[in-house]
């Protein structure tokens, strides 16, 4: 426990920083983020608690805490911390004692919510002006003089909270959401009184709040402010405008470091990019702060790789670097990296679909690569033991199902083998990563691979297991994971290549293929087929998407940069509906520079060579569109035949082997849920 | 005249960090190609592929994929005493176990990870007083001779000898086979063969460290593989990465 060693490879990543009177062990910040890991008063739960200790444990320098909320008004989830509230102070300390074990430093964020709320309905909204934050179609109150005496009276007793509950400094919002970035804006601020016309009047009421938390801070505890230097809106500011107000928050000697941010509700995907956007996107940002001021400066954005990271504290891009996913995706990556285990860093994949997805309907904060996120008192790896009895483990499947469940099984000292028909571990997600601005989700299985070969799991590539030989291995476990296949009927040319493995569910009533006459005809293409890199006999292609996710959105984008001229319909009311926020923000700008044609609440009704009926949802008109393909995603098959056959086996056999069906294998879905349910049946055997 | 023949892979390698762990990948596409052409000299001619190699005992288990993909049996020599064996250490133990194995075909890999393979076959053809053929491409086994096409630095050449021999090929030459689930299964059941030096007739004999005439002055991990240098592209990184290149000798 306690101090993590410097890393050689990353010396100044590992070089101890002073910031006032605080010093921080090394420059890795887990930067601030609504984790929805309050409970509904908005009191710290000990999940918050162990999601914190976690990453303390695994090596952070400092951990900014919340944000937190500096009065009922302005909460912006009932979740979102009380920092006024006296009753949260007991609470905090637990967390605070909890971080400062591992010997990291911790800070919290203040934030009142303004304009900006996850409710819905949202309470009053508070803004300097009237008028509805863009992307919302809520209205707010302009504050009067009233209002802003408590606001900064809500600033002031938050930090006397925080102080007492063991915080090491304290960091103000002026950031992509809240109440101070919009009486700093001149899109958001048209008052005419002291608070607003010049510039310096509306940078005045968030240097009040900034001071009245000056006040009450110790004298050696830093004040910091996150502030956003580029508001990526058509109607709002960008940088030189972001830097001016960092320059007057600088010169009023109030502040002691800078943590940089980026973006607002109208453009939340610049807050918390994903993978679409480039790894260190943000570094101009950082860089020119960097370059005006004389405090130290966090730069934050698409960080996640180590060797960036040195490199850009090397050069003197920023002071610190700031990593929320990356340490959600992988707590203990500062750890790896000082200790020379960089190859075992498991990297945040950019995907928003665990952590921003879930916050943003305001429950607790999961992680796809990481099914302990939110949740370390129950899935921790710090939680393994080492199995009593090694048990012999067979593992059916190479995807990321079966290749979790081989890791953490044998990281429990299990004896496991694993079987994978095709000539590569990964499944799906090979097929996954070929759509543009989507490779990143490869590194799930990247990583998945790496630690199977590390831990010595005994690994058969190109040999497909079949269940009547199977009990011969004398296995204690079978774990399959054979994944899932496109549901096309049997005749369909795939199962030429990807027998169907649904035959004896289906005679079983466990199974019914889709209902649509002519999927078995040549025009059809599974996405596997076109992922896969079949040459498709024409180039207008219809893409049905009963599925909602990359798997629909991405085939289509992959098929317009192949030159295909693509439509998608739907069923329901949005096309790739079911993507999170940011992505599907970032694939409708693409869909319009692309020229794919979107046609929601349309359903398919039949198929014929070179047409496809379609009925619309809301008027029961029917039509044909001509077609030269049709590439359609609705729910994939269990590949489970395996599984029952093995299990009729075992049965007949007088012997005991558990057999377990995990992943797509059991109902087809979406990763998060998958290498949860590995870790959970992994820890069990 | 006809030799019944009965080739052998030799699947060498001491490198302990490719066979320090029992697993299913462990043989490098170098060793797996010398199975994968000591297979099709087995399937055109008949006989028994003997897979042999000198690690240590924990290590067997990566013999297990060349039985899986075919290979009749595994043969291992290990022992304490073969600790820190060098290339002429390694050359005599091996030439003792393809004695006792009465083997009309030696077929090695180019070269081994270690570094010494590269020479292996020489020092076994030596030993054995056997005919060598090496960097060979492509092999035909028929009427009791082997002809093989080598490649060299000065072009291709086809050569052949009579048999009993020794043939070290050219690195991957041909594409190893995958084994079915059942092969996979039936190899898992097999056991592999644990011979020492002292079963080989070598008991006494200077082997291991002291044995060796080949003396490890020092030897370091390599260092772990730090930060890369990045080169941010301001119209130059192009010059920049060359001169990196050439600064190295690396083009
Ligand atoms: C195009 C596409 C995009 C996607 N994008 C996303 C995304 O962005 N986010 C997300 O969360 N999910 C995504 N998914 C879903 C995700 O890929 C699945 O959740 C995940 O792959 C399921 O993992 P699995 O291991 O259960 O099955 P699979 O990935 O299907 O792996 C099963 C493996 O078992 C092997 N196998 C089958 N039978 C045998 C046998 N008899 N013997 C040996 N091996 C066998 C198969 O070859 C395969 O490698 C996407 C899926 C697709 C198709
Ligand atoms: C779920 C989630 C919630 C966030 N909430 C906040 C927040 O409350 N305050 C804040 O300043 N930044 C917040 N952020 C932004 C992060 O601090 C960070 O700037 C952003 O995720 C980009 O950095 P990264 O690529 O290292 O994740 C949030 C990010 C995520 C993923
Ligand atoms: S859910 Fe996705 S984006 Fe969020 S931290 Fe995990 S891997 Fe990164």
């Amino acid at each position: 426990m306690g101090e993590t060693t410097t890393g050689p490879d990353f010396p100044t990543l590992f070089s101890p920083l002073r910031i006032r009177g605080v010093e921080v062990r090394n420059r890795v910040v887990f930067q601030p983020h609504f984790n929805a890991l309050g409970d509904v008063h908005g009191m710290p739960t000990e999940d918050l608690t162990a999601y914190l200790e976690e990453r303390a444990w695994g090596g952070a320098g400092l951990i900014v805490d919340g944000s937190m909320a500096t009065m009922p008004e302005g909460q912006m989830s009932r979740k979102y911390l009380a920092a006024w509230d006296p009753r949260a102070v007991p609470l905090n300390r637990r967390t605070t004692d909890a971080v400062h074990a591992h010997g990291a430093t911790i800070f919290a964020q203040l934030n009142h919510g303004g304009h900006t709320s996850l409710e819905h309905p949202p309470p009053v909204l508070w803004a300097p002006t009237q008028m509805p934050e863009p992307s919302s179609p809520h209205t707010t109150r302009a504050m009067d003089r009233g209002d802003m005496v408590r606001a900064i009276e809500g600033f002031a007793v938050s930090t006397r909270n925080l102080v007492a509950a063991g915080y090491d400094g304290v960091e103000i919002k002026i950031a992509h959401d809240g109440l101070l970035r919009s009486f700093a804006s001149p899109f958001f601020n048209r008052r005419t009184d002291a608070y607003g016309g010049s510039f310096e009047n509306r940078m005045r009421f968030p240097l009040e709040c900034v001071a009245a938390v000056r006040e009450n801070l110790p004298e050696d505890l830093p004040l910091g402010i996150r502030i956003c230097l580029h508001e990526y809106t058509p109607f709002g500011y960008e940088l030189d405008y972001g830097l001016r107000m960092a320059e007057h928050l600088e010169a009023s000697g109030l502040v002691d470091y800078f943590n940089c941010d980026a973006g607002s509700f109208s453009s939340f995907w610049m807050e918390i990019p994903p993978a679409a956007v480039a790894q260190g996107y943000f570094r101009p940002l950082n860089q020119a702060l960097k370059k005006q001021s004389d405090l130290p400066i966090v730069a934050f954005g698409r960080i996640k790789d180590g060797g960036l990271a040195e490199h850009m504290l090397a050069t003197g891009e920023a002071d610190l670097v700031g990593m929320a996913r990356q340490l959600i995706a992988d707590p203990e990556t500062p750890r790896k990296l000082a200790e020379g285990r960089a190859v075992e860093v498991r990297a945040c994949i950019g995907c928003n679909d665990g952590c921003l997805h879930a916050v943003a309907q305001e429950k607790p904060i999961r992680c796809v690569q990481n099914p302990a996120a939110g949740q370390e008192l129950l899935w921790s790896e710090r939680l393994l033991v080492r199995a009593a009895e090694p048990r012999t483990v067979v593992v059916i499947g190479g995807g990321p199902a079966g290749l979790k469940v081989a890791e953490i099984a044998a990281r429990r000292g299990h004896r496991v083998t694993l079987f994978e028909r095709s000539e590569h571990l990964g499944g799906q997600l090979r097929l996954a990563a070929r759509q543009p601005h989507h490779e990143e989700v490869a590194e799930v299985t990247h990583y998945l691979e790496a630690a199977v070969r590390r831990l010595g799991v005994e690994l058969w590539t190109g040999v497909e297991a079949t269940a009547d030989d199977l009990l011969e291995l004398e296995p204690d476990v079978v774990v399959v994971a054979t994944g899932s296949q496109p549901n096309l009927p049997p005749e369909h040319r795939q199962s030429h290549t990807d027998p169907d493995a649904g035959a004896l569910a289906r005679a079983r009533g466990l199974q019914v293929l889709p209902e649509v006459p002519g999927l078995e005809l040549g025009c059809v293409y599974s996405v596997d087929e076109v992922l896969g890199g079949a040459e498709l006999p024409g180039d207008r292609v219809l893409v049905v998407d009963g599925q909602g996710h990359w798997e629909a959105a991405g085939t289509a984008e992959f098929l317009a940069d192949a030159g295909k001229q693509v439509t998608v319909i739907s069923s329901r009311p949005v096309v790739a509906g079911e993507l999170e926020g940011t992505n599907i923000a970032m694939f409708l700008q693409r869909v319009a520079a692309k020229g794919i044609a979107l046609r929601p609440l349309t359903t398919l009704l039949r198929i014929e060579p070179g047409r496809a009926r379609v009925v619309d949802g809301v008027t029961g008109v029917e039509q044909w569109l001509d077609v030269d393909v049709v590439v359609p995603v609705h729910s994939r098959r269990s590949r489970e035949d395996l599984y029952h056959r093995l299990c009729d086996l075992v049965a007949e056999s007088d012997r005991e082997v558990r057999v377990e069906r995990i992943g797509d294998a059991s109902a087809a879905r979406l990763i998060q849920t998958v290498l949860l349910e590995a870790h959970q049946v992994a820890v069990t055997v | 005249m006809c030799v019944k023949p009965v080739p052998m892979a030799l699947a060498l390698d001491a490198d302990s960090g490719r066979l320090d762990r029992s697993g299913g990948s462990l043989l490098t596409g170098v060793d797996e190609s010398a199975v994968e052409s000591a297979l099709r000299v087995r399937d055109e001619c008949g006989g028994e592929v003997v897979v042999l190699a000198m690690v240590p005992e924990a290590a067997a288990e990566a013999l297990r994929p060349a039985l899986a993909m075919g290979a009749d049996r595994a043969v291992v020599v290990t022992g304490a005493a073969l600790e820190g064996a060098d290339l002429l250490v390694t050359s005599e133990v091996l030439a003792a176990a393809v004695r006792r194995l009465e083997a009309d075909l030696v077929i090695l890999g180019a070269s081994s990870g270690d570094g010494a393979g590269a020479l292996l076959w020489s020092a076994l053809g030596e030993r054995l007083g056997l005919p060598v053929l090496s960097r060979a491409v492509e092999v035909t086994v028929a009427g009791g001779r082997l002809s093989a096409t080598r490649q060299t630095e000065t072009g291709v050449h086809a050569a052949e000898t009579s048999l009993p021999a020794v043939l070290a090929l050219s690195g991957e030459v041909c594409l190893p086979r995958y084994p079915t689930f059942r092969d996979v299964i039936a190899a898992k059941k097999k056991t592999v063969e644990v011979l020492t030096p002292e079963s080989l007739g070598l008991a006494g004999a200077d082997l291991g460290t002291s044995g060796s005439r080949t003396r490890v002055l020092a030897a370091a991990p390599a260092p772990a593989r730090g930060p890369a240098e990045l080169v941010e592209d301001d119209g130059h990184a192009h010059e920049r990465v060359v001169d990196f290149l050439v600064e190295r000798r690396l083009v």
